[in-house]
């Protein structure tokens, strides 16, 4: 169910608005709570952290570089990347598809 | 050394020494902020680059090393190609980041003086710098005054420092001080194992001939995270699996980094190993899968054994009688006797039987279910591993290499720590050996590896087992009467009541060099008690623990900024002779332990002396340290340089090392095939008939001197001729029955021992956080059953004591098993913080060390484990 | 043409780590932003257990993730070369984490903060090396985004030598973590030769990339130990 709805909201979520000129303005872009892209997936588009936050620990097999990095303050837990997988491994109209694009996307 | 490139500027060799000062600079930072603010770097100045051949000395394994050093900083360390051929191939990540040993905050950078009297953990020594003229003068004076008086009582202490300056400078500065008390550390690491090959084949050093080997049963040599000779196991290993298609068996109580790359893992339950070779043994006697023609020609076997266990010898009283089959008698076994390998027999009215019709007998109870009973191993698997021994050692097979025929026997049993870091120890290892003897393995294609058979004959006599014993460590006393390699443990016991021992002097004085001595060993405040009442010089590179009990602390310089003559570790394909030279010098030290002894024998008025018993020591005969002058590190290196490599110093100041391949004759003729095969030669020891032997001469000067501190029983346990089911119950087993789990202890391969490494921000901080600190390593299910998840703070109760750690739940372990790595947990506020990281677990083992060897107990001891 | 891989064979791999321990120092490691690490578990239950060591770094990937999230914003700092390793550029970079993200494999790591290694002890050998001596990839930058580069410094140096044919042989151009690895678990070369040894191996031991069904291509195989993950 966790995952349809994923996908789901992250395809409405990924219609992404027009980027502001490449700046170095990495404090307002970034992943971080407050930064446009983590603002995009949850207040935009309303996911909710546990779309893409796991509660438990990504167990230890998972080939993710910092495993067990220090999550930041107040995170609800770490994201698996195949979360991100489920809405950004697909050719979706709204969706940007990282994985394997045939070119890598202009910017809009 | 060759300059690949030149273009030294001005200022960048100074680079390193303002590091060294220590002043607050922070370039990185500063760098940072520069960048930041969008200032781009200047254009790169040409930096002077050197390239360094020398050789690690982290660790006993001695790897060649190329360092690049540019504008005078040791940037890399990477492995010599060129030694690849004759030991490493890589380097472990101590190793490869052996520059921040040398580049550390922390290091001990001018002598210090302590002020404060008392010493104690919790004690400041309130430490005053002193000129090294004042080091010098305060040592020096205190020396004097014992060596007049009596010279014993001053105890010389060395670890890895015996690696760095190279022993032999030790040994000889001791002799010329008049001092029998120098002091290695082998019992704290793996001596019982030497002294087990010791009193089999009379020499030291073994290695599986992995390159031909099929089989390898491993019984706890973890050479995928320390130990010797481990760079050229480790690749040799990948090497045997590609090319040979070898198999690899580990047994032992922990799935350690080689169980976990194993073809088979089997937990045995620790300590009871023994009583499970015992039972493969049987497996293998009654089947009649023995070499037979191996056992009755190269081994004692056939010795003929009375009812006491003594040996029947010649007239002579020296020459052993075996079973003529051909003439029906005891005769010593000369050209035309057939001796009989198995039976009873009578000569001159006594029952006498075979060496290995008594094997035979010992084992017939220790069946492979008892040995599942006691070691928890299943009887199947364990009949299998011995029938697959069997089978993968081909007995009776040769193969011709290089035109020779030669015995074809690729399936080895090897063992490091596992069979030997016990409190019956020697006996372990004997018991390995023992199966391969069966199989006829040694020095045969394939098979066990002895690095120079019968080299040292006198470790066939009996033991002198002195008493009173003459040195401070009670070494080859009747207390230890086959401790061929020092017992590191026993000073600091011992003087704390030299008269409870017999020893005829009160040791005063103790240095200790390039060795944490205490915190290595079990039951380690014991040791701090005994470097409490002594006065102590100690030589390091950091502010350990043994030097926060110093009263005088000497810093010493690391081997990137030292010349060594440089030990190293020969393998069955090659042998190599190496130098290790200076690559910086940060902190611009002034001295290393070498100009320390230098200094000190010029200052006691010994210089002359010392000299000549470096020329003995080192056994120079065609260059040699001449009276009347003094030596500079590097002209001593190039003194042996010119005696032992006899070539040009251009040469290893180029290359390092000079290198030599075994040839095919050397490897598989020179050994036991020469020294033991056939009629009148001496004979491999199946049966130890020196112990028995030993155990008689010592029973008699116990009861002669009442000496109400030595164990009748226990020795006779110990000095066993055989291996026994005994030597699988050490004390703690048979007393400590309130205690559910063994504890057993391991290395890991980020830290090497609890001292040169442990300031590494390198292995601080790049490893990962599991390896920055260490953890109580317990089985899942167990765990569980205790109520504990992965991170709990949990508490270890010995009989000793209780320390805390950090739980981490595992499947690789026994359930009846934790273990915990030391190196971790020192307490000296002189050291890095990270290098506090931990617990430090010897401090609750249990200590009984080996009777025979003197060898440290390290796993032995039972616990208690519950959340703290 | 040169195109750069690695095979990395985890059942050699003992795990000693001094794959990340020589990158550590060869890379001017700082803490916050590991290149190079270990994945380690195990597999099996009590007593069929086996330790699965993984060695992770970039993957180098054909189709990286991570620059076409950084082309996409119109940030330009990550640039695939000539021989195919992946780099960024730290004073394009602007540090907003995107790439971090869209790794399939976590690899970039925001340095938030250039910490030394001692702090407040001064710099410790190597970080005294002033920035103007260093490769680009080395002057750490606050807030710029870094990882594995496949040692780009001695790639360039091959380039520019004219030494390409010596990559995963000479030591100066040759990625360091390959060639301090004690059981030579680890190997460079070109895979667009098929006659090459690491094309050749990888074809004999059946390697193959992880986490593929991401697509981005990535340039490192792995020999994969029994039940690890891929």
């Amino acid at each position: 169910m966790k995952e349809i709805l994923s996908i789901a909201l992250l395809g409405a979520a990924l219609a992404l608005p027009a980027w502001p000129a490449a700046a170095a303005d990495g404090g307002k872009r970034s992943m971080a709570e407050k930064g446009s892209f983590h603002r995009i997936h949850k207040q935009k588009e309303k996911l909710d952290c546990e779309d893409c936050h796991e509660e438990q620990p990504l167990p230890d097999n998972t080939l993710k570089l910092r495993l067990h990095e220090p999550l930041a303050k107040d995170s609800p837990g770490p994201v698996s990347s195949e979360s991100c997988h489920e809405c950004h491994g697909k050719k979706q109209k709204k969706a940007v598809n990282w994985y394997a694009p045939k070119q890598p996307r202009q910017q809009p | 050394m060759t300059i690949t490139r030149r273009g030294f500027i001005k200022g960048a060799g100074a680079l390193g020494s303002v590091a060294g000062m220590g002043i607050s600079l922070d370039l990185v930072a500063m760098a940072a902020q520069a960048a930041q603010n969008g200032k781009a770097p200047r254009a790169a100045a040409p930096l002077e680059v050197r390239k360094v051949k020398s050789g690690c000395g982290i660790c006993p394994n001695f790897c060649g090393i190329e360092g690049t050093v540019v504008g005078g900083i040791v940037r890399t360390l990477y492995p010599d190609p060129a030694r690849a051929e004759f030991y490493n191939h890589g380097m472990c990540p101590k190793g490869v980041s052996g520059m921040f040993n040398t580049y550390d905050p922390y290091r001990l950078k001018k002598p210090l003086k302590r002020t404060n009297p008392k010493k104690g953990a919790g004690e400041d020594p309130r430490w005053v710098e002193i000129s090294w003229d004042e080091a010098f003068d305060t040592v020096a004076a205190r020396l004097a005054k014992i060596r007049a008086q009596d010279p014993r009582k001053l105890i010389w202490q060395h670890g890895q420092g015996k690696y760095l300056v190279g022993e032999n400078y030790c040994a000889a500065w001791t002799k010329a001080f008049g001092t029998p008390n120098m002091v290695h550390r082998t019992t704290a690491c793996e001596a019982a194992r030497h002294v087990a090959d010791e009193l089999t084949w009379a020499g030291g050093g073994i290695l599986p001939d992995l390159k031909h080997s099929k089989f390898l049963l491993n019984f706890g040599a973890n050479y995928y995270e320390g130990e010797q000779a481990s760079r050229w196991l480790d690749w040799q290993t990948a090497q045997g699996i590609a090319a040979n298609g070898l198999k690899t068996v580990v047994v032992e109580p922990r799935l350690s980094g080689v169980a976990g790359k194993a073809d088979e893992w089997v937990p045995v339950r620790p300590g009871k190993d023994v009583v499970m070779i015992l039972a493969m043994a049987k497996v293998l006697i009654d089947a009649g899968t023995i070499d037979e023609p191996f056992l009755t020609e190269y081994t004692n076997a056939t010795s003929l054994v009375d009812e006491a266990g003594v040996v029947l010898k010649d007239k002579d009283g020296k020459t052993p009688l075996v079973w003529d089959t051909v003439s029906g008698s005891a005769r010593p076994y000369a050209a035309g006797v057939k001796p009989a390998l198995k039976g009873s027999y009578t000569v001159d009215g006594k029952a006498v039987r075979t060496a290995f019709q008594v094997l035979a007998d010992g084992v017939r109870d220790i069946t492979p279910e008892y040995a599942q009973e006691i070691a928890d191993v299943p009887a199947e698997t364990i009949v299998r591993l011995a029938r697959t021994f069997a089978k993968e050692a081909r007995i009776g097979e040769t193969i011709e290499i290089e035109g020779q025929k030669l015995r074809y026997r690729p399936a080895v049993l090897y063992t490091f720590r596992g069979l030997s870091a016990k409190e019956h120890g020697v006996q372990g290892w004997r018991t390995g050996l023992i199966l391969n003897m069966l199989v006829g393995n040694i020095d045969a294609v394939g098979g066990l590896m002895l690095d120079g058979a019968y080299g040292r004959a006198q470790y066939f006599d009996v033991s002198k087992c002195e008493y009173p014993p003459s040195r401070a460590d009670l070494a080859q006393s009747v207390f230890f009467p086959y401790a061929n390699h020092h017992i590191c443990q026993t000073p600091n016991l011992v003087v704390q009541d030299p008269k409870a021992y017999g020893l005829p002097y009160e040791p005063e004085m103790q240095i200790f060099y390039g060795t944490n001595r205490p915190m290595s060993i079990p039951d380690s405040w014991r040791q701090f008690e005994g470097m409490a009442k002594t006065y102590n010089v100690v030589i390091d590179i950091n502010m350990t623990e043994s030097a926060w009990y110093a009263d005088i602390v000497l810093p010493d310089k690391t081997y990137l900024e030292s010349w060594h003559w440089a030990p190293t570790r020969s393998t069955p394909e090659a042998k190599h002779l190496a130098i290790r030279q200076p690559m910086c010098n940060p902190y611009s030290l002034q001295h290393e332990a070498f100009s320390i002894m230098w200094e000190l024998s010029k200052r006691l008025g010994m210089r002359d002396k010392f000299a000549e018993e470096c020329n003995k020591a080192w056994g120079l005969k065609e260059s040699t340290f001449r009276p009347g002058r003094d030596y500079s590190q590097r002209e001593g290196v190039e003194v042996i340089w010119a005696d032992k490599a006899k070539t040009d110093f251009a040469v290893a100041l180029e290359h390092g090392f000079v290198g030599k391949k075994a040839t095919v004759k050397g490897k598989y003729l020179g050994g036991v095939e020469e020294k033991f095969k056939g009629p009148g030669k001496a004979k491999m020891k199946l049966y130890a008939d020196q112990l028995i032997d030993t155990y008689y001469k010592a029973e008699g000067i116990v009861r002669k001197n009442g000496l109400a501190n030595v164990d009748l029983a226990r020795l006779r346990v110990a000095y066993s001729p055989l291996p026994t089911r005994d030597h699988a119950f050490p004390t703690p087993h048979r007393e400590a029955r309130d205690y559910p789990f063994y504890v057993i202890t391991h290395k890991r391969m980020y830290r090497y021992q609890t001292g040169n490494t442990l300031n590494n921000v390198i292995l601080n901080q790049a490893l990962g956080e599991d390896a920055a600190t260490n953890y109580v390593t317990i089985n899942r299910g167990a765990g569980r059953k205790l109520g504990l998840k992965d991170g709990d703070k949990v508490v270890i109760e010995t009989r000793v004591g209780k320390v805390k750690g950090t739980a981490k739940l595992v499947e690789g372990i026994r359930p009846d098993t934790i273990a915990v790595s030391y190196h971790y947990g020192v307490f000296s506020p002189g050291m890095a913080p990270a290098a506090r990281n931990g617990t430090w677990i010897n401090q609750v083992l249990e200590h009984h060390p080996d009777l025979i060897s003197g060898h440290n107990s390290f796993n032995d001891t039972k616990c208690k484990v519950y959340k703290a | 043409m040169t195109r750069l891989a690695r095979l990395i064979d985890m059942k050699k791999c003992m795990g000693c780590r001094a794959c990340m321990s020589a990158c550590a120092v060869e890379n001017h490691f700082t803490p916050d932003a590991p290149w190079n690490v270990m994945i380690e578990y195990e597999v099996g239950t009590y007593p069929q257990v086996r330790k699965v060591y993984n060695p992770m770094a970039c993957m180098h990937c054909e189709k990286p993730a991570c620059k076409a999230a950084c082309d996409y914003i119109g940030v330009k700092a990550i640039r695939k070369t000539e021989l195919g390793n992946v780099v960024i550029d730290y004073d394009k970079c602007n540090g907003c984490g995107y790439c971090a993200s869209t790794c399939p494999y976590g690899v970039p790591q925001l340095n938030k903060e250039v910490k030394p290694l001692s702090p407040g002890k001064g710099p410790l050998g190597s970080e005294a090396l002033p920035l103007a001596a260093r490769h680009p990839t080395h002057r750490k930058k606050v807030r710029a985004v870094e990882k594995c580069t496949f040692c780009a410094h001695k790639l360039d140096k091959a380039v520019a030598d004219g030494k390409v044919d010596r990559i995963g042989k000479d030591h100066e151009y040759t990625p360091t973590c390959d060639l301090v690895c004690p059981v030579q678990a680890r190997m460079v070369g070109d895979i667009d030769d098929p006659q090459s040894d690491i094309s050749r191996r990888i074809k004999e031991t059946n390697a193959v990339q992880l986490l593929k069904k991401f697509g981005t291509s990535p340039q490192v195989f792995y020999v994969l130990e029994e039940g690890a993950s891929s």
